[in-house]
């Protein structure tokens, strides 16, 4: 098969000698699922990527551990990839998977958990066929169905947006997914106004403390472009803009201040014209540089560039500009995309090698009004940043991250505070046997102080197959969480959440 | 692809054809959805200087009220040539293909062959059929995508 040829010969020549014997192995052998079900049985860890046995499934009134506060009340809902396997295929990319909404909800100190897979019509197409019709992300699929638009190919599977009464699935090539919020199940693709049916929406938008919705997408195509949406409030689309972009590839998160959007484009170029998966049609072009595009929210007319090193990363925090204009930004930052080549792949059949390496560091950017810029990459490991909501696009004295625990490590394992007015940190390690991810920041009601809240998220026990939600004090974290709500079963490894009270 | 067909140009066959020669050119529009608007079709021959699927190389045109399934038009007495099958739904009724933003059609379409382009229409050739001299038929068929 093509692409596992190429992954041997790129791997290898990164890799060295040492590597060649079990990359040979890997390449000879088609069956990933035999694969993984084989390596599974070897390392509990890989629980994480397991297909759930079946599409829906719930557990009422959660084992809890811990005091659960009363006051925490509402739905934390949460999305990413779950069916890696379906129709005798298991996808070779962690980010290929159908994705599998959840609802925890909580309140009166009883937690409730709800999860369901997304019916996209990429998935019941595939289901009526009995087969994996699309190539996606990182699988190619030989010999599948004609490609009309990018929904065609929608998991829904990266992240979920409750905005003004309504509940998004959202992914990033394509539509953001209308959901009901009771039966979690899939309704139909959100246009956000008339022509922008199947116009890509980012899986990361960005709410003003106001709920002003500001969000991008990428289009790529013979003139590859950005696509820029202001959303007021209400919803309503208040005005868009396309940006041509020259060289440019997938872009997955952005940042805001009170007056810019800032766009950091890494130097991954989509070379169209390749009969392949969505990633391997990139091409890593480290001499083109990062390019910074500044926007202004009041006229989207109004651009900037700015130009940095050559990096790569997923997520952002936060972003803030000073009275002269200066912008300040951070982002979880690596040097190449090997990340979303390599690590993200191989996990698919069991390979964890060289898995923690591959994830980004905590970076600060700063761009200066004069038109320099500057980037300042730390040591510590970190990605799935968060901060309170009351203070996006103003400046954060808080940021809360998943953090390596040592260099040693093979995954994220800690939940990191970060203070950044004096670079202070504090830090929880879940310890051997457990992977945390998300954690989201909770406001408590009527408090003034950026950190009185807390902090939810949820964690896999791989030694006893079950996972749980935690809920940490995030003024105190290193205390562990306060609480866990345990459920009878595991869940796959996700991406992103959001936590609202009420139902949506 | 915004002009697509979107000018509905009725018109008779641009060459008047020898009889002798002559042959049906069945157009087969599949998988129509549903019943709702109309949908457009048309020929198109090789035209220098217009790119496919440009209305300007278009030699007939027809509209016919949408019913789902397939919709089968059989011109008569076509002179040999090749011959390109383009269509779409004009679903709800504006007498037009509707595109998003970033011009991708939002309406189904359909293109002989079932041919496919790579971001944007396939080539003529990849769209067309033969009427042979002194053939008595060929079919352009293709089934639409939404
Ligand atoms: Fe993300």
């Amino acid at each position: 098969m093509a692409m596992q040829r190429r992954d041997f010969l790129k791997s290898s020549a990164v890799l060295g000698v040492a590597s060649l014997a079990p990359r040979i192995a890997y390449s000879i052998s088609e069956d990933w699922s035999a694969e993984f079900a084989s390596a599974l049985r070897q390392d509990p860890r890989l629980l994480g990527w397991k297909t759930p046995a079946s599409d829906a499934f719930a557990a009422a009134a959660l084992r809890i551990e811990g005091a659960w506060p009363g006051a925490l009340e509402g739905t934390f809902w949460r999305n990413g990839p779950a069916v890696h396997d379906r129709h005798g295929l298991r996808y070779q990319h962690w980010f290929d998977g159908d994705g599998l909404l959840q609802a925890f909800r909580i309140g009166a100190g009883r937690v409730d958990h709800h999860a369901r897979v997304l019916k996209t019509p990429k998935l019941r197409a595939e289901d009526e066929a009995a087969r994996r019709l699309y190539s996606g992300f990182g699988t190619h699929v030989p010999d599948g169905a004609r490609l009309r638009k990018p929904d065609d190919v929608n998991t829904a599977n990266i992240s979920v947006l409750a905005h003004h009464g309504e509940l998004l699935a959202l992914w990033e090539g394509g539509s953001a997914s209308r959901v009901d919020p009771e039966s979690l199940r899939w309704q139909g693709f959100k246009s956000w106004g008339q022509g922008f049916e199947g116009v890509p929406f980012t899986a990361h938008p960005k709410v003003d403390p106001d709920g002003t919705l500001w969000a991008f997408g990428y289009a790529l195509g013979a003139q590859h472009q950005l696509v820029l949406y202001h959303i007021s409030p209400k919803g309503a689309l208040v005005k868009t803009a396309l940006v041509p972009i020259s060289d440019f590839g997938m872009l997955h998160d952005f940042v805001i201040t009170d007056k810019h959007l800032v766009f950091m484009i890494p130097p991954l170029v989509m070379e169209m014209g390749m009969e392949t998966s969505f990633i391997d049609s990139h091409r890593w072009r480290p001499e083109l540089g990062s390019r910074v595009l500044v926007v202004a929210k009041d006229n989207f007319e109004d651009r900037r560039w700015y130009e940095l090193p050559p990096a790569f990363g997923f997520h952002h925090g936060n972003a803030w500009e000073e009275a002269d204009g200066t912008i300040h930004f951070d982002q979880c930052l690596d040097d190449d995309a090997s990340l979303v080549f390599d690590a993200l792949r191989n996990v698919m059949r069991g390979h964890l090698d060289g898995f923690g390496a591959a994830f980004g560091r905590y970076a600060r950017m700063r761009l200066l009004p004069s038109g320099g810029a500057s980037m300042d990459i730390t040591v510590d490991g970190a990605d799935f940043p968060q901060i309170s909501p009351s203070h996006v696009g103003l400046r954060n004295r808080y940021l809360y991250h998943l953090g390596v625990a040592d260099s040693e490590d093979w995954y994220l394992r800690s939940l990191v505070k970060r203070d950044l007015d004096n670079d202070r940190l504090q830090t929880f390690d879940f310890g051997t046997g457990k992977i945390p991810e998300e954690h989201v920041f909770v406001p408590r009601q009527a408090s003034e102080q950026e950190d009185a809240g807390w902090l939810v998220g949820t964690v896999l026990d791989y030694q006893h197959g079950i996972s749980g939600l935690n809920v940490f004090n995030a003024q105190h974290i290193e205390d562990g969480p306060l609480a866990t709500a345990w459920l009878p079963y595991p869940l796959p490894l996700g991406f992103h959440g959001c936590f609202r009270s009420g139902l949506v | 692809m915004k002009t697509l067909l979107s000018i509905l140009c009725l018109s008779t066959w641009f060459i008047a054809a020898a009889p002798t020669l002559a042959g049906d050119l069945v157009l087969e529009v599949k998988g129509v959805r549903s019943s709702e608007g109309d949908v457009y079709a048309g020929v198109h021959i090789p035209t220098p200087g217009v790119k496919f699927p440009a209305e300007e190389g278009s030699v007939h045109t027809f509209k016919t009220p949408a019913r789902a399934g397939t919709i089968t038009v059989v011109f008569k007495d076509v002179p040999p040539g090749e011959y390109a099958l383009t269509a779409f739904h004009d679903e709800d009724g504006s007498g037009e293909m509707n595109v998003n933003a970033l011009g991708i059609p939002t309406e189904g379409y359909a293109f002989g062959n079932d041919a496919t382009g790579f971001m944007g229409a396939p080539k003529f050739e990849d769209a067309a059929v033969t009427l042979a001299e002194g053939a008595q038929s060929v079919t352009a068929s293709g089934s639409m995508m939404y």
